[in-house]
């Protein structure tokens, strides 16, 4: 999958949008519980939901999971093997970077 | 956010060498270099943009969190001569770095990197730039310093 830092927008490896992250609170990974019936999330003691670890699931398990409950909490690592950092794109008047 | 840029908790700071003769300098001298094999992570490398002044034929460099030059004519005075890339910020001779153990360092004892070897990324939460993590907290096992990166504290690990 691929993650642009600036926008905080999820993309599958094709490019295709499986969520825009937007958690208003400050809440740490390290404090939340394994989830109990899914062992690649932790649960959310502020919203009481799941967050997935993405570093865990396939680009298309997440796509099909967030197109059915398009607000399932992500956790997104930059360091995790799976992901690619891409950066914003820079327009000029002939030609995009 | 660089919470660890500044050593916070006051642990004895490691120093890190990348010349072989000062390595063995260092060695002969009592301490013990824990060399760390250097593995440029591509993906935590800041980018450059290479242009040319038309007018001046100077050369002008870009970087990730700079602004372009903001005039009006932009595309008539400038040339993109290199498009954006990634480059490594760190200059290597060999393709190993060592950090400098002083002989009296007890297992188990926390200590801080002032320059560590391996690429951690870490992000610039205002501009959304991805930058190499330089200086991180790390413990001493006996054999290799095992490095405590902290992504939540360093804006590497998002939720939402």
């Amino acid at each position: 999958m691929m993650f642009n830092p600036q926008t905080l927008e999820l993309f599958t490896d094709s490019g295709k949008l499986i969520k825009k992250l937007n958690c208003p609170f400050s809440m740490d990974w390290r404090d939340m519980e394994m989830a109990e019936d899914n062992d690649r999330a932790r649960m959310c003691d502020r919203c009481t939901t799941p967050i997935l670890d993405t570093a865990k699931y396939k680009d298309s398990e997440l796509l099909k999971i967030l197109v059915d409950k398009p607000n399932t909490c992500l956790k997104v690592d930059l360091n995790q093997d799976n992901i690619k950092i891409i950066q914003p794109k820079i327009s000029f008047d002939h030609e995009t970077i | 956010m660089k919470p660890y840029s500044t050593n916070p908790n006051a642990y004895r700071v490691i120093k890190t060498e990348r010349d072989i003769d000062k390595i063995n300098d260092h060695a002969k001298n009592g301490f013990l270099p824990v060399c760390v094999r250097i593995e440029p992570l591509i993906k935590c490398c800041p980018r450059f943009m290479l242009l040319q002044d038309l007018q001046t034929k100077e050369f002008v460099v870009i970087k990730d969190n700079e602004p372009l030059p903001s005039i009006p004519d932009f595309n008539e005075r400038y040339k993109v001569v290199i498009n954006w890339r990634e480059f490594y910020p760190i200059k290597f001779t060999i393709p190993f770095a060592a950090y400098l153990a002083p002989p009296d360092l007890a297992i188990g004892e926390q200590v801080f990197l002032e320059d560590v070897i391996t690429d951690h990324i870490g992000m610039d939460w205002d501009a959304g730039v991805v930058q190499r993590v330089k200086s991180c907290e790390a413990i001493w096992n006996g054999k290799e310093f095992l490095v405590k990166y902290r992504p939540d504290l360093y804006g590497a690990m998002l939720m939402g």
